[in-house]
């Protein structure tokens, strides 16, 4: 994705009149408006002006045209009291016509919250106009703000307006996390953005490799109150059972063998946000003592008897089904209530928001050029093929034009095709490897060609070979079911001449991705295969890596 | 008769005023602005003018601000031949009258 292009901010008015309309044109003309109409340009230059109907939306019907049809819109102006015949009106025909028409503009905003969760909606209305049981709920919603005094004053409402595309804005261009435009990731930015707020414990669910710790990091601490605080992060399914108390609650010198004083991670993340990543893996002891520190606010080391206050945000995730551990006992239900799953969300995996995959390719390969080593190799072939500004690499596919700077990784229409069509079962993470890999190894064939002097075929367009895109894309991810418990999907089996083949076909999958969760921690790998002192086992799986061919510094890159 | 509050504020308080509220005070009305503040005030076509909105909400009513916001209407309704007209005194003076019928329901209606 080049850089963003900001545009004037483009509104929606849902009025039953057209009075306040023409009032909002006739003042503030710097607004681009959502119409009912096709015509180019704007309402106060149209000769057919007086008297149009098509100027905004007058109920719920002619607004969801308008949303269905215009992706651009950047918030709704929604009025609350619609005077229309009961025909027109959302909400139940029991419901008193009076009531219905006082408060329609509630209805429709739940209607808009289905259709386009993510366009911020300015109510025109006070708290004491649709009374304070009614406005509560709407308080706590990041995307609806009550305008009040400020409905009628032009450049209050105005400024309102562009505080509110600003923040939509700060969230859309945060690099550091990618939304999308799905539908799925956009209703789950609503409900994310709105949780965020309240502060409570949260429970993000999601197959692995779809994102939940990058969620966890750089969307709820980052954009919570506590973000000033730090933000600790614990993946339990790397932890062995018997190191997971001391890792989250520390210990005082003495409490068992080689234990020395130091914090746990509840004391670390004091004031900021404790992120306990599969904590459907917790055993039983420290589910307990996560629970009482939870009801608590406080914790005491291994070993210690003082408990400490400790100010955290707990939010964990998991991909297994935790209220099937609960019924089947290996969860504590009391736990599982604390972690208030009744607010959890589920993020999807990446084959149901294949309309955000461009968006996600054009994202991980800027990213992953941005600095370090491969930011140092991308200028290196910036150099010696005489391409000059700034260093950066960009996602392109077929014929598409050069980027105006840097280079672009140019994927084939096949490859695209093919990569639309992928299941993706390692979600994100596979992705994220996959074109890691892809770039990677074109850019370094193409330098490798510049700096035997052939620079002269190369330029800002790299184009990554089709029969790499398969290769990669057919070394099929190993992704694990829902519960685990099968770490190879048959999926990942090729056929071979040999038995023995399909084993080490799969061992060396195995090892990969082993390598790639504890990012090649060989203890910590050892620790996930076998029983004993990982220490000692770590020398026994770097040796079996080794023979399976494996090589660090090229699953690094 | 009981006074709905919440409707007088609405339907007179705030749509008397919509386009007073944005023109500064004793600022010269534009043209435009003029015609949009003019339907605020005597409606268009069908519409009732802001003057009989009030009376059919308020009806008969002892209360000194209702009062006061009915003399100002009152006042509004006679500026009519000279607002329509294009006369800047009379445009200025329905501006400030909106905006002072507004300003006295919005502190009735919360107090």
């Amino acid at each position: 994705m080049g850089a963003r292009v900001t545009h004037p901010t483009k509104v929606l008015i849902v009025d039953d009149g057209d009075r306040y309309v023409e009032l909002l044109h006739a003042l503030l003309r710097d607004l681009r408006y959502a119409t009912r109409c096709t015509l180019p340009g704007p309402c106060w230059e149209c000769p057919h002006r007086v008297g149009c109907e098509l100027t905004h939306a007058h109920d719920w019907a002619e607004a969801r045209e308008v949303l269905a049809r215009d992706s651009s819109v950047d918030a709704v102006l929604l009025d609350v009291r619609f005077e229309l015949p009961e025909q027109r009106l959302l909400g139940s025909a029991d419901e008193p016509l009076e009531e219905r028409q006082r408060l329609q503009g509630l209805r429709i905003l739940d209607a808009i919250r289905h259709l386009r969760p993510d366009v911020p909606v300015v109510l025109m209305t006070s708290e004491e106009a649709i009374g304070l049981e009614r406005a509560a709920p709407l308080a706590a919603d990041e995307y609806v703000t009550l305008a009040g005094d400020d409905a009628f004053d032009a450049q209050s409402l105005a400024s309102l307006v562009s505080r509110l595309v600003a923040r939509r804005r700060r969230y859309d261009d945060d690099d550091s996390y990618v939304w999308g435009q799905s539908k799925a990731m956009r209703a789950l930015r609503h409900g994310v953005i709105t949780r965020i707020r309240t502060g409570l414990p949260l429970l993000v669910l999601g197959e692995t490799g779809t994102g939940k710790s990058a969620l966890a990091e750089r969307v709820i601490h980052a954009q919570s109150s506590r973000r000033a605080g730090p933000f600790v992060g614990v993946d339990l399914a790397a932890l062995p059972d018997t190191l997971v108390a001391s890792e989250l609650f520390g210990s005082v010198k003495g409490a068992f063998s080689g234990a020395v004083d130091r914090p746990g991670r509840f004391e670390q993340a004091h004031g900021g946000t404790l992120f306990l990543d599969e904590i459907g893996n917790l055993p039983a002891d420290a589910q307990r003592m996560l629970l009482l520190a939870l009801q608590d606010g406080r914790v005491t080391r291994l070993g210690d008897t003082r408990p400490r206050d400790v100010d955290v945000r707990l939010v964990a995730a998991t991909h297994v089904d935790l209220e099937r551990r609960v019924r089947e006992g290996s969860f504590r239900a009391d736990l599982y209530a604390r972690l208030n799953p009744a607010m959890a969300f589920e993020l999807p995996a990446l084959r149901e928001r294949r309309a955000d995959l461009r968006e996600l390719c054009e994202a991980l390969v800027r990213r992953r050029f941005a600095e370090g080593t491969n930011h140092d190799r991308l200028a290196a072939y910036q150099k010696a093929v005489g391409i000059g500004g700034p260093v950066l690499a960009t996602f392109a596919v077929g014929k598409e034009d050069p980027p105006a700077e840097g280079v672009a990784f140019v994927f084939t229409e096949e490859s695209w095709k093919r990569m639309r069509a992928h299941p993706w079962p390692g979600n994100m993470r596979e992705l994220e490897y996959f074109l890691a890999s892809a770039s990677l190894m074109t850019l370094e064939t193409d330098l490798d060609a510049a700096e035997q002097g052939r620079a002269s075929l190369l330029g800002a367009r790299l184009p990554v070979s089709a029969s790499l895109v398969s290769q990669l894309l057919e070394r099929s991810w190993v992704a694990p079911d829902a519960e685990g418990s099968s770490p190879l999907a048959s999926g990942a089996i090729e056929p071979r001449a040999q038995l023995k083949e399909v084993v080490r076909d799969l061992e060396t999958a195995l090892f990969e991705r082993l390598f790639e969760e504890t990012d090649g921690d060989f203890e910590a790998m050892a620790a996930r295969l076998l029983e004993g002192d990982p220490a000692e086992n770590a020398r026994r799986v770097r040796l079996r890596f080794n023979q399976l061919g494996l090589r660090v510094r090229e699953l690094r890159r | 008769m009981s006074v709905d509050r919440e409707r007088v504020l609405h339907d007179v308080g705030k749509y008397v005023a919509r386009t007073a509220m944005n023109l500064p005070e004793g600022a010269l009305v534009a043209p435009a602005l003029a015609e949009l503040m003019l339907r605020d005030v005597y409606g268009r076509g069908d519409e009732p003018r802001m003057s009989e909105t009030f009376d059919a909400l308020v009806g008969e009513t002892d209360d000194p601000v209702l009062g006061e916001c009915r003399d100002c209407l009152q006042e509004i309704d006679a500026l009519e031949g000279d607002a329509r007209a294009g006369d800047v005194d009379a445009l200025t003076r329905i501006a400030t009258l909106a905006r002072s019928i507004s300003e006295r329901l919005k502190a009735w209606a919360r107090a």
